[in-house]
């Protein structure tokens, strides 16, 4: 039985987390939504312009070329981001000493993302970057990764599936350490074979990890900015220029801050879609034990 | 349960309002005894060095005013930063404000007029101390919102042991033959990319590429109206500088990794010839690199044409709790006082107070600094593109597929005008 008191102390513990939640997240949207209806500067007083920061956004070139290269990367990162940490999390859930490889492999995530594209950077510098170094030791001519409009955003789509890796990887391995070793016996018992398995065991077992991993790749795919920032500041031209760059420009550079507001708002609603089209469809292929 | 919650509520209460008044009592002592400023800007450690001169020698001379310690915040960022801070009403007393930011700070408000203060006996520095034209965007309709702390004219700077090695004859022996032009200039790069250095670096930017275009008799924009395609004179610039590109005579500093931007690779021997303010002097002469100034090189009749004057404001934040204070501390700053601290011997710029040529003339830096005195009385500040917000930004996207060799020149032409116009007319709306 719940006391007053004992409700109290409840409302206590979880106040903190309540006040950060309102600070940080619930007030600066209702803050965004209602900016985006008003025309402001940053610093004169607001002006109510109704849906015209909306209508402005979806017929803005800008705003245009840097959905498309945002659905672009997402489509890039995605699904070869979530192959490659299962394939990785299968290969170390039954390694011997594999604390060492998930530490190996959780690095990245640890590091800052400035840290991160500015490495990455050198890296791929055409002239005399390490990658292009190593290219011309099997005799091949490296291009200029973050120069090149067809090969930026895949360029950073690469930074970005590796710094990505080792946090898909863990909650892979978490769902994989799930799934009871019941269900493989009672399969070799039956002479399964270890592609069936995966198939008809690890898989759907694994399907709440990968819907789980799903949207918050997607997310964060979409929301995709330290390192178009960092790294070509939406460059070269407008080939890198990603939705986030654009609410930050338009913001910043052009002190726009109602459009801003209008295009964030797009963007959450854009996310909400995928997310509630991952939902129903997950109906189908996740399944609950 | 009831009272309890509203005991809290009023002890919370209690500590906020305690806080409040003991932050009001300090203010208050401080009005009583000396007032403290801060101050902001962006530069490197060494250009630091040279503004802090400024800041020391006002701190001793005014015991009822303190200036902290210049706050650096890094370039890339710098608009940024003091736009949130002048959002959250964080913003430094005094800071630096560069052309592309001001016109945007005058219409938000958030910088003060100085006329009156210029007027009065409080400031350090009169109006008719400046050159006329030092002023650009800072004057809106005759009111000023900025001293104009000094001036950058650009001018290319030349690595005499790269010439030297390269056994290249220097941008200076054609200038004394009368011959420091785009041949010349054609010339030296093709010379130094041949002994396996690079010849000189091009930002892909829109004032960077108007040194070439001024260099040619040609014109952008006049009067606010962008007059480039329909300009031969433009458009042979733009052909010689996609010449020079596509030739590897000239490499687009939007090319180089961070780290390796046009300084460091003129720094470490790699690269001939870079363009620039003195701003790069500070850091050069730190590390013993042997250089020296040229004018932009001419394609007209006349020995000089016009390149960019890059410069900086300093301005006061509109919610200052000290006005004075900080109007006469950037009044000192900008003086023909202040400016004498900071630009005597090594300084990072070019005095824009009249009768501080002297500090040039007199410096033991090169004999041929004399250059940037008359870089700067020929040279002009660009309005243009940065009255508009955001519009220098689309222009250098621009700049950088041109110089990538993604965009042909009358491409380049036509796009540049299309932003420009389609920008300026929806600034009218």
């Amino acid at each position: 039985m719940h006391t007053n008191k004992t409700k109290w102390w409840g409302y206590f513990f979880i106040g903190p987390q309540l006040i950060g939640m309102l600070a940080f997240s619930l007030i600066p949207l209702v803050s965004a939504l209602v900016l985006s209806f008003m025309d402001w500067d940053g610093f004169n007083s607001a002006k109510f312009v109704s849906l015209s920061n909306y209508i402005d956004q979806l017929s803005n070139d800008n705003f245009i070329t840097a959905l498309i290269n945002t659905a672009y990367y997402t489509l890039l990162v995605v699904p070869v981001g979530i192959a490659l940490a299962l394939v990785v999390a299968l290969g170390l859930n039954n390694v011997t000493g594999s604390n060492v490889y998930r530490v190996f492999y959780f690095m990245p995530v640890v590091t800052s993302s400035v840290s991160i594209g500015v490495i990455w950077m050198w890296l791929l510098n055409g002239d005399f970057g390490l990658i292009n170094q190593l290219l011309s030791y099997v005799g091949i001519e490296g291009p200029n990764w973050l120069t090149d409009r067809k090969l930026v955003l895949p360029s950073i789509a690469m930074l970005s599936i590796w710094w990505g890796l080792g946090t898909n990887m863990v909650i892979f391995l978490a769902g994989l350490k799930g799934i009871s070793k019941t269900f493989y016996e009672a399969a070799d018992i039956d002479g399964a074979s270890p592609l069936q398995k995966f198939r008809h065991i690890t898989l759907p077992m694994l399907s709440p990890t990968t819907f789980f991993i799903s949207i918050t790749t997607i997310i964060g795919s979409f929301q995709v900015f330290d390192q178009t920032y960092v790294m070509t500041k939406g460059g070269p031209g407008k080939a890198s220029y990603t939705v986030v760059y654009h609410i930050y420009d338009t913001a910043f550079g052009r002190f726009d801050f109602g459009a801003s507001s209008a295009a964030a708002m797009i963007l959450f609603i854009i996310i909400l879609i995928f997310t509630l089209i991952q939902f129903l469809g997950s109906r189908k292929w996740v399944h609950y034990e | 349960m009831k009272k309890t919650i509203v005991v809290m509520i009023v002890l919370l209460f209690s500590i906020g309002l305690a806080a409040c008044s003991n932050e009001e009592k300090s203010s208050n002592q401080n009005n009583g005894k000396q007032v403290e400023l801060t101050f902001a800007t962006w530069g490197s450690p060494a250009e630091f060095e040279v503004l802090q001169k400024a800041v020391d020698k006002f701190n001793e001379e005014h015991e009822d005013i303190h200036v902290k310690d210049i706050i650096g915040i890094p370039w890339a960022n710098y608009n940024q930063t003091i736009t949130t801070r002048l959002q959250g009403g964080e913003a430094p007393d005094v800071f630096y404000v560069n052309g592309q930011n001001i016109s945007n700070l005058i219409e938000t408000k958030s910088i003060l007029p100085i006329n009156d203060f210029m007027e009065s006996s409080e400031s350090y520095v009169k109006v008719d101390e400046y050159p006329k034209d030092i002023w650009g965007p800072s004057d809106k309709d005759g009111i000023k919102y900025g001293f104009s702390v000094d001036s950058n004219p650009i001018v290319m700077y030349y690595n005499k042991k790269v010439f030297e090695e390269a056994g290249v004859k220097t941008p200076q022996e054609y200038f004394d033959e009368g011959k420091w032009n785009w041949d010349a200039m054609e010339e030296v790069t093709s010379q130094l990319v041949e002994a396996g250095k690079y010849g000189f670096v091009q930002d892909p930017a829109h004032n960077a590429m108007l040194n070439w275009v001024w260099a040619n008799g040609g014109e952008f924009a006049v009067d606010g109206e962008v007059v480039v395609q329909n300009d031969p004179k433009a458009k042979e610039a733009f052909e010689f500088v996609n010449k020079m590109i596509e030739s590897g005579n000239f490499v687009s500093g939007g090319t180089l990794p961070e780290g390796q931007g046009s300084d460091a690779m003129f720094m470490s021997n790699q690269v001939g010839m870079i363009g620039g303010g003195r701003w790069y002097s500070p850091g050069f002469k730190e590390a013993n690199v042997e250089y020296d100034y040229i004018p932009w090189p001419s394609n007209t009749e006349n020995k000089l044409e016009p390149a960019e004057i890059a410069t900086a404001f300093l301005s006061v934040n509109s919610d200052t709790e000290h006005k004075e204070a900080a109007l006469k501390f950037a009044s000192y700053y900008s003086s023909e006082i202040g400016q004498e601290v900071r630009l005597k011997g090594q300084g990072n710029a070019v005095p824009s107070v009249l009768g501080l040529d002297h500090l040039i003339t007199d410096s033991p830096e090169t004999e041929h600094a004399k250059y940037l005195l008359d870089a700067r009385n020929i040279g002009r500040v660009v309005d243009f593109a940065v009255s508009i917000p955001g519009l220098n930004d689309e222009l250098n996207s621009i700049y950088q597929l041109f110089m990538l060799g993604d965009l042909t020149v009358d491409e380049t032409i036509n796009q540049l005008t299309e932003t420009s116009q389609k920008m300026v007319a929806e600034n009218k709306e």
